[in-house]
């Protein structure tokens, strides 16, 4: 299969569903619980965009699974109480790390 | 001295200088997200130095602009798969990106059409979400076009120049598995906001249960069953719970 053709159309398909209501959006005035329904969806795909690579890496065992879990929820804990992304991540890391790794540490 | 601070103070904010900072201040609320963005696409890189055709391999980095798409793009093509699954593999992943960009319809309706188009060129989960951030917030439409412009442009350059660095160093460079979680932390901390109303809540509460659905059960149309449930679930909460 031709590689370019896959990956063009594609890109036009994307740009397409990017461009599509930006483009009618001067004609059209969605109601009010279209946009209240199409946040929500937003939400819902970076919930999920945020479960399904978390799985990805709990699947390599279960220290992994403890580690991803517990880094997620002290991220979030942490995204809660409003602090900034960089020490989301950086406590989110250490944290999934410190917990995978501590059964080596320990024994 | 008094009095030069004054005149300092005092100094006209022209509309160029408050387009510049409203620019830097998207570039700066997106850099920690490209930060944690780096680990997949170093992720992204390797896979289009594992393809035949690299060139083409590494145009979808800007041509389709989404790591997880160009990366089952990519796998399909080396699976051999045909083209009409090859491309809806890709489509798939991207559907939520017409609910990005209808979400942020209204707040564009009054721009150029070259504003637009420049705009949806560079719209993804990061930049539609730190958008809706700053439409919550007071502002005027021209502050708010330059922050997502000064947002977008730095994921889009930072994002391409990661990949194609990753791909230049191919299998000379070895991506640290330990930091795979980063990119989700990074849309974790997007998603707090929206956590904050019940309808929010009660999306995010749906979505979970069906990535782990759809984990468990291979399904590729995962992303828009969870955009689809989330969206109904959210709106059903907030007729429960009218403000």
């Amino acid at each position: 299969m031709n590689t370019w053709l896959a990956i063009v159309l594609v890109g036009l398909g994307s740009y397409a569903l990017r461009l599509a209501p930006l483009l009618v959006a001067q004609q059209f005035t969605w109601p009010d619980p279209v946009d209240r329904g199409l946040r929500h969806a937003g939400t819902a795909a970076l919930v999920y965009l945020v479960v399904a690579p978390a799985l990805g890496e709990a699947r390599v065992g279960w220290p992994q699974a403890a580690g991803v879990a517990a880094g997620i929820l002290i991220g979030l804990a942490l995204a809660l109480r409003g602090h900034r992304a960089v020490s989301v991540v950086a406590a989110g890391l250490v944290t999934a790390w410190l917990v995978t790794s501590a059964p080596g540490l320990v024994g | 001295m008094t009095a030069l601070l004054v005149v300092r103070g005092a100094a006209p904010s022209t509309p160029a200088r408050r387009r510049g900072g409203e620019a830097r201040r998207g570039a700066t609320d997106m850099l920690p997200m490209l930060v944690g963005y780096a680990p997949f696409a170093a992720v992204v890189g390797a896979a289009v130095a594992a393809q035949d055709e690299r060139l083409a391999a590494w145009a979808g980095t800007w041509l389709i602009y989404g790591g997880a798409a160009q990366l089952a793009v990519l796998g399909a093509v080396g699976s051999g798969s045909g083209l009409a699954v090859t491309v809806a593999a890709g489509m798939v992943i991207n559907a939520r990106l017409l609910v990005y960009s209808a979400a942020l319809a209204p707040h564009w309706r009054t721009e150029r059409r070259w504003a637009r188009m420049l705009a949806a060129a560079l719209l993804t989960d990061a930049v539609w979400a730190l958008a809706l951030r700053r439409y919550s917030e007071p502002g005027t439409a021209s502050q708010r076009r330059w922050y997502y412009f000064g947002a977008a442009l730095t994921l889009w350059s930072g994002w391409v120049t990661m990949v194609t660095t990753a791909a230049i160093l191919g299998d000379r460079f070895e991506v640290d598995l330990g930091l795979g979680l980063a990119a989700p932390l990074c849309l974790l901390f997007l998603v707090v906001p929206a956590l904050r109303t019940p309808g929010g809540r009660a999306s995010a509460a749906v979505a979970v249960p069906v990535a782990i659905g759809a984990a468990v059960m291979a399904v590729d149309a995962g992303l828009v069953a969870a955009v689809a449930a989330g969206s109904v679930a959210g709106l059903l909460m907030e007729r429960r719970n009218p403000r």
